[in-house]
């Protein structure tokens, strides 16, 4: 059975791309629903990540109560950080969406260094809680329990953006704000409210996927970059302001990224230019868009 | 982009004092390594090439209105298609540029057809992506790229029957000797009817596609021209660095030509140079003095930048003078300029199709209010609520959206910056 054959030989590469796609989705989520709806690109959304992955750093303390505090830093941490960026980014509202998109690159640039600063360019390792740091067995392979309880976690934190975003009426607003932010504010409602709201849980969301995330990708120099990246990518190939194609966009991406490492790693980066080019040539909208002014 | 950096992107004729301050400039660079310090000269080689980069930047960002930072990949396969040139067929320079740039421009042709679909803000996240992606390959693929060890190559010898070029200050004439045609061919270019349709495109793409300009093409043109100019930024980097690695073509990189251009003015190529002297002193000159902390004061002074000099340093000269006239018009002229064309060709599209026109419009609608009942009226004969707003001519984007329900409501004057995104 070859097909058997192969999927056992990248099954752990399979999983890992179910964590990674899932990781790179709590960015991704924040990335396009502000940028669907007040189109301003936030280069500073790695920088969130990276700050929530210092922080479960600087606070783990190999047990329980060090990954609750670091959860709970987070959400502080990714409240005053969106806030932060809403506030600094509004008031160059009216000279257009490239100088809001350059103000976060400055802010970015600002974040990396002190990181850099704080880490001595180092790596630091962010050491999951005592009982998860052993590997379990998946399908005859040796896989890290730590991952598996993320795919977990995450997998629950995605159903329930989903959720909120697609089933409830707070959803709904949202998903109007995207379509037609004028409409929504000839109706009487105040739009600045819904961005912020948006921004803010966007930014707690990146923040907590880095504390999550770290001990999978660990603090270091660039991991901002990269993740901001990843999930640039992903809004692209799974379209602006859509939960739903940013969660699919997520595990295709995640998926291209792992496995395409593990069949060949000379070419893993070009696989995922040309897999976003092809979306791009097929549906220059990504999979799923529900945001109409792209532009 | 802001509607006060398009009006001043397109520089002022050269006077007779322009002649001047250029024949200075140049003589100041061609006699350069005879006055200062080596290592002086060979920062100075940097700004020159970093400085080819963001004039290729410049073009798309500047002229064309394409916020890119994705320059950075036909940079870096233009400085590997010349080290490994260098490596294994040639020590001559000028071969080193031509492949480097027939290359890079083959490569921004290809990658240019995707990307040229996009615009604005999307088109910043796909160039970045593009950038990154670049950056990814030359890490992986290193039976070609030497992964993170780089690739060196030997010492350039400009054309045939020439000595190697040992000294920084022969490398920087070198350099200096490429920079200054191709500085003179980008400006050309900038000012050329080409050029002009490239602004064109960036303050009115329906306007000018209705008259009949092919659009996609010309920014495919723009593009694929834009990453030649990056690719030979790349060869002359192999010239004077001797050495490419992926940091060397990385987001940083990416970051700091972007911020080159902004500093400087966008559409300013001179801007551009200037900007990249700016922000080669402050990373690697200022930042050496500060422990290495470049990065950090850079981001200082790029986010104070954006807040304090929205049209970069070529902005300046013009400021004041501005501030005099407009006394608090936000936008002076453009609605009315906008209106006047938009009942001449008859698209019915003014600059409120590129989003921030609200502001502008409605302004201009209130200030001058009989003729834009007509103008717009005139011009669009589709969209009959949006008959009495500037912005109702377009019914696609949110904007006629508030204009055509303000327009039931009232004249055009009603929907003032209350109401504008």
């Amino acid at each position: 059975m070859p097909v058997l054959g192969w999927l056992d030989a990248y099954i752990v590469s399979i999983v890992d791309g179910v964590a990674f796609g899932l990781l790179y989705f709590t960015l991704a989520v924040g990335l396009s629903l502000v940028f669907g709806m007040m189109d301003v690109l936030n280069l500073a959304h790695g920088t969130l990540y990276l700050g929530g992955a210092y922080v479960a750093y600087l606070l783990a303390d190999g047990g329980w109560t060090g990954l609750a505090a670091g959860l709970g830093a987070g959400v502080v941490l990714g409240l005053a950080g969106g806030a932060l960026l809403a506030a600094l980014t509004q008031p160059l509202a009216h000279r257009g969406h490239l100088d809001q998109a350059l103000l976060t690159l400055g802010i970015s640039i600002i974040g990396a260094d002190l990181f850099l600063f704080a880490a001595r360019g180092e790596t630091l390792p962010a050491e999951p809680p005592a009982g998860l740091r052993d590997s379990v067995e998946v399908a005859g392979h040796a896989y890290p329990a730590y991952r598996l309880v993320f795919i977990g976690i995450a997998a629950a934190l995605a159903l329930a953006v989903y959720l909120v975003f697609e089933r409830s009426s707070l959803g709904a607003l949202v998903r109007a704000t995207v379509a037609d932010r004028d409409m929504v504010r000839v109706l009487g409602v105040d739009t600045r409210k819904v961005l912020y709201g948006v921004f803010a849980a966007g930014a707690v969301l990146a923040v907590v996927g880095g504390v999550l995330g770290a001990p999978i990708l660990g603090p270091g120099p660039g991991v901002d970059g990269h993740v901001l990246v990843m999930s640039l990518v992903v809004v692209v190939v799974g379209g602006l302001g859509s939960v739903r194609g940013a969660l699919l966009g997520a595990l295709l991406v995640g998926q291209v990224d792992t496995l395409g490492r593990a069949v060949a790693p000379e070419y893993a980066a070009f696989l995922i230019f040309g897999g976003m080019f092809a979306v791009l040539a097929v549906r220059p909208r990504g999979l799923v868009s529900l945001a109409r002014t792209a532009s | 982009m802001t509607a006060a950096a398009r009006t001043a992107a397109r520089p002022p004729a050269t006077g007779r004092l322009g002649v001047l301050a250029v024949v200075a400039a140049v003589v100041a660079l061609v006699a350069a390594p005879w006055m200062v310090d080596s290592y002086t000269i060979s920062l100075a080689s940097k700004v020159l090439v970093l400085g080819l980069l963001a004039m290729s930047v410049n073009l798309l960002t500047g002229v064309a209105g394409l916020p890119t930072l994705g320059q950075t990949a036909y940079f870096g396969v233009g400085a590997y298609a010349a080290a490994l040139t260098a490596r294994a067929v040639t020590q001559v320079g000028v071969v080193q540029l031509a492949v480097a740039v027939a290359v890079s421009a083959a490569v921004a042709a290809v990658t240019g057809i995707a990307v040229v679909r996009a615009r604005g803000i999307t088109f910043l996240m796909l160039t970045l992506a593009i950038g990154e992606l670049a950056y990814s390959a030359a890490m992986e693929w290193s039976s070609v790229t030497g992964g993170s060890d780089g690739r060196a190559a030997p010492q350039v010898v400009p054309v045939w029957g020439m000595g190697e070029l040992l000294l920084d200050g022969y490398v920087y004439l070198w350099v200096l000797a490429v920079f200054l045609p191709l500085f003179a061919v980008v400006a050309a270019v900038a000012r050329s009817p080409f050029g002009l349709a490239l602004r064109g495109i960036r303050d009115n793409e329906a306007r000018l596609r209705a008259v009949g300009y092919p659009v996609a093409r010309y920014l495919l043109g723009a593009y694929t021209f834009a990453g030649g100019l990056a690719g030979a930024a790349g060869a002359l980097w192999i010239s004077s660095q001797r050495f490419v690695s992926p940091s060397e073509i990385g987001f940083t990189v990416a970051a700091m030509a972007l911020i080159a251009v902004v500093i400087g003015g966008l559409g300013s190529m001179s801007g551009a140079v200037a900007g990249t002297a700016v922000v080669v002193l402050t990373r690697d000159y200022i930042g050496g003095e500060l422990n290495g902390r470049g990065p950090l004061l850079l981001g200082i002074v790029f986010v104070l930048a954006v807040y304090l000099l929205p049209r970069g340093l070529a902005g300046l000269r013009t400021t004041f003078a501005r501030q005099r006239v407009s006394a608090g018009a936000p936008h002076p002229g453009r609605g009315g300029a906008g209106r006047g064309g938009a009942g001449r060709d008859g698209t019915g599209r003014d600059g409120a199709g590129r989003g921030e026109g609200g502001r502008g419009g409605a302004g201009g609608g209130a200030a001058d209010p009989p003729a834009a009942p007509g103008a717009a009226g005139a011009a669009d004969g589709e969209d009959a609520a949006g008959a009495e707003g500037n912005e109702g001519a377009e019914p696609s984007t949110p904007p006629s959206t508030v204009a055509a329900v303000a327009g039931r409501r009232g004249p055009a004057g009603s929907n003032g910056p209350g109401t504008s995104p």
